[in-house]
């Protein structure tokens, strides 16, 4: 099946069309005193206007080419995601207009996904992913009047459990990431009976990434020499989804990508690629199954994809935080995904763009989420059915986080939540729970930080790890409890 | 082809009560694969009274050496052995397999018949590739250069060490063969959940696991690694690690590494070993001085990639950027290594896996002892 003299394979492209939500890096508690409208001291106020940009550099110029090629028969499909939609309406109508006369081309497909292009499909629970995903297709059938049929969502690995959210809301087929994949992405697979498509992340990323890279030694990328690469890909098919904003914005038209996009369709014509809808290209026989093979599933390993520790404490903040907050709307901004990215010592480009990141940038961005987090939570107690447990169940920013440590080294990792220290007691070394417990830290921070008396008087006294471990979790339950 | 009578004359093996380190296991699986091959294999080794004489159809033959320190205890062991050697001679033994200096006495004795020293590294080398100025080092070099010279075919574990004997002990090139150590690679990789094991060990189930598996002594380069850990840290502040072994350095290191994420859990047995390697994200190997270098083919096996200094069998093994990275003997640059894959887990992953590969098409036991019996036709076939 390899490919040297069997046919080129089909080519489907797919655009993700998204405006991520900017966090207020800069924000302190101190600053939305008083404030009632929250959003605008947790996130950047100047989202009309960065999106006006967006439109004029990107959004718009790269729709009206993609308008002239669909109408030459070129077949792509766009992602769009409801954040963007909602913006668009309301602040700039005549794009959202181009941007429908593309959508409803008879020849570009819209593709499923997240309605906040959120990460909710890692969640344990998903329940969230499961209302999103219906709230995007209402969203596309009242704007679009299609009903999306293939998921496109990238940004993490596909698990069992959304695999089979998706099947359960009338989706046919799936684009995943083929990054950490060891497997070939040029072909259809199936996953827990879900057809798959594989991103492929070097063909991606020669566009998303190394483009306008002088250093590279196939600089300048020319439409027809990429097209011929394409061309000569064994396999059956080549799948790309791109971040819409890398063609203009991210990459300024100065570079000459848009001139790329325009000699794109004309080049693999040439070369004899034809273009495909995912939908169409998920209709080949699987090639595998890649459920079985995807080895141990730790939190720490689905199929190379890592997550950081920070990462963790945060997604695990960010799904507590559903139950907690009283204005969803603001908790559903924190869920996308750009937020969690921002956490990765190295994010993986596979389509999107890169960003450069330091240790320092990755704990900065950490450390702002965990405060507007936590600031939401604190807010939100006032209203809710049980103050004190909404405070309890809270988590805090890393200056308020308890630290794990040794008598002569720290452990490496912190708690940022009542119920993030419960799990980390079921593996801290006995050495680290007796140094806090002489020293009576674990009472302090319950009582002091967290500002759960009852707690932090029943665990004073404890010194045993595990019925440690046990009186923090009865107490989480009962607070649960409360605020049911 | 016709069966041979193999003899092994080696002072460990692995399934009686003296093991002391790498040159059991690789003597005695050797051992395991030549009988497996129909050939009839005569082990000669320490042994208590109580330990069995075939196992794996390799026929175990014991003594109980005595002596005041090593070079006199090793001469002891080799009357004794070669008494046994004689009293199960008939008919006679094709092939005399010795390993390493401390039987080359009995290889005196026998000098006549079809010998074969096998070098799984040098006096010279355990000792980091320094002199040593005491009277052992001195004794037990002579013995080595004596064993180079009266034996008729000399096999060493990798290209290093054989220039290392040839330029050490003047043996002739036409007489040495690379025989690399072999490995069974399968038990090497399990499925395990990375996370559990890291939480065991106290770490965070997503933190990045850097581990050093051998003896903690100069010739393996802890102190190396230990001195590197700031550097790393200073890119990634969440990686950990463990140094798995002992040795006369661990109270130095534990000093050394005080503060730092670093762990010596001491000695761990062999299944926890192997749940360690397949936790683990990265094996760092910072050798001084490595003839062959055991640990790199067990981490490949376990599709680990490695990080590992530029010498020895471990330099001539490893493809750079291929299947590990190799850097030269220094902190700063241990810690760049460690530092440039440490953020990547698919590029460790693949990594890893290019280790294995190579393992399967260089380092199994079948290839292995294909080579060693090529060397004992040779010598068989009088024209070496």
């Amino acid at each position: 099946m390899t490919g040297a003299d069997s046919n080129p394979p089909v080519f489907s492209l797919g655009f993700d069309v998204h405006y991520p939500s900017q966090l207020n890096s800069g924000f302190r508690p101190e600053m939305a005193k008083g404030r009632r409208n929250l959003k605008d001291s947790y996130f950047n106020t100047d989202t009309k206007e960065d999106l006006g940009r967006v439109i004029d550099r990107s959004f718009q110029p790269v729709t009206e080419i993609l308008l002239d090629l669909l109408d030459e028969g070129f077949r792509c499909a766009f992602g769009i995601s409801g954040v963007v939609l909602e913006h668009l309406e309301e602040w700039y109508p005549d794009m959202l207009e181009l941007l429908s006369h593309a959508a409803t081309h008879q020849n570009a497909e819209v593709l499923a996904q997240t309605y906040y292009h959120s990460v909710a499909g890692l969640f344990v629970d998903p329940q969230e992913f499961v209302d999103e995903l219906l709230m995007h297709r209402d969203l596309m059938k009242e704007h679009f009047s299609v009903v999306p049929t293939t998921f496109a969502h990238t940004d993490y690995p596909i698990t069992p459990a959304t695999a089979e959210a998706l099947a359960g809301s009338g989706i046919g087929a799936a684009i995943i990431e083929g990054a950490a994949a060891e497997r070939d992405p040029n072909h259809t697979y199936t996953y827990h009976g879900l057809p798959v498509l594989v991103t492929h992340c070097d063909l991606a990323d020669d566009i998303a990434v190394r483009f306008p890279w002088r250093e590279w030694d196939r600089w300048p990328l020319m439409a027809d020499r990429y097209a011929e690469w394409i061309s000569v890909s064994p396999g059956e098919c080549v799948t790309l989804f791109l971040d819409y904003r890398i063609f203009g914005d991210i990459f300024g038209q100065e570079t000459g990508i848009l001139e790329f996009l325009r000699a794109l369709p004309p080049a693999l014509a040439d070369v004899g690629v034809r273009t495909m809808h995912p939908s169409d290209v998920a209709r080949n026989s699987p090639y595998g199954d890649i459920g079985e093979t995807a080895g141990p599933t730790g939190p720490g390993n689905s199929q190379g994809y890592q997550r950081t520790i920070l990462q963790h404490s945060a997604l695990e903040a960010l799904e507590a935080a559903g139950s907690l907050v009283a204005d969803r709307e603001i908790w559903c901004y924190l869920l996308d995904t750009g937020h969690i990215r921002r956490m990765a010592m190295r994010p993986t480009a596979c389509g999107r763009p890169l960003h450069a990141v330091s240790h320092q940038e990755t704990y900065d961005y950490f450390a702002s989420f965990m405060r507007i987090l936590s600031h939401l939570e604190e807010r939100s107690a006032a209203s809710a059915r049980s103050q004190r447990a909404t405070l309890s169940l809270r988590c805090v920013p890393p200056e308020s986080a308890f630290y794990f440590s040794s008598y002569d080294r720290p452990a490496g990792y912190a708690a940022h939540s009542l119920q993030e220290l419960a799990n980390m007691l079921e593996f801290t070394p006995d050495d680290v729970v007796r140094y806090h417990v002489e020293r009576g830290d674990f009472y302090r921070w319950v009582d002091q930080v967290i500002g759960d008396a009852k707690l932090a008087k029943e665990i004073r006294d404890i010194e045993d790890r595990t019925r440690l471990r046990s009186a923090v979790q009865e107490r989480i339950d009962t607070l649960w409890k409360r605020l049911r | 082809m016709e069966t041979l009578k193999i003899a092994f004359f080696c002072w460990e093996s692995l399934h009686s009560s003296f093991k002391v380190g790498g040159l059991a296991p690789a003597a005695t699986h050797l051992a395991e694969h030549l009988a497996a091959r129909g050939h009839e294999v005569h082990y000669f080794t320490r042994g208590a009274p109580g330990d069995a004489t075939e196992i794996n159809n390799v026929h175990y033959h014991y003594c109980l050496p005595f002596g005041d320190n090593i070079v006199e205890y090793c001469r002891t062991m080799s009357n004794m052995l070669t008494d046994a050697f004689r009293a199960c001679d008939t008919p006679a033994f094709d092939i005399l397999n010795f390993h390493d200096w401390h039987l080359v006495e009995a290889m005196h004795t026998l000098r006549d018949r079809n010998t074969v020293l096998s070098f799984h590294s040098t006096e010279y080398g355990r000792h980091g590739g320094n002199f040593g100025g005491w009277w052992e080092f001195k004794e037990i070099s002579g013995k080595e250069w004596y064993g180079g010279y009266i034996a008729k075919a000399v096999t060493t574990v990798s290209n290093s060490t054989k220039i290392e004997v040839m330029w050490l002990y003047n043996v002739p090139e036409w007489k040495v063969t690379v025989v690399p150590n072999g490995i069974d690679p399968e038990p090497f990789r399990i499925r395990v959940d990375p996370g559990e094991v890291k939480m065991h060990y106290g770490i965070h189930p997503l933190a990045p696991l850097v581990l050093f598996v051998g003896r903690l002594t100069y010739q393996k380069g802890p102190d190396l690694l230990v001195q590197a850990v700031p550097g790393i840290l200073a890119k990634r502040w969440d990686v950990q690690f463990i140094f798995a072994g002992t040795g006369d350095m661990r109270g130095y290191l534990e000093g050394a590494a005080h503060g730092l994420p670093v762990q010596f859990p001491g000695y761990v047995s062999d299944t926890e070993h192997i749940r360690l390697l397949n936790a683990c994200d990265l094996v760092a190997i910072p050798s001084r001085n490595e003839p062959f270098g055991l640990v790199l083919t067990e981490a490949w096996s376990a599709e680990r990639c490695v990080v590992a200094t530029d010498v020895g069998g471990l330099s001539e093994n490893i493809d750079n950027y291929v299947n590990g990275i190799k850097v030269p003997v220094r902190p700063e640059s241990i810690a760049w290594g460690i530092g440039h894959l440490i953020d990547d887990p698919a590029y460790m992953q693949k990594l890893g896996k290019a280790g294995r590969r190579k393992v399967m098409e260089k380092f199994r036991w079948d290839v292995v002892t294909e080579r060693m019996l090529g060397v004992y036709r040779k010598v068989l076939s009088g024209n070496p």
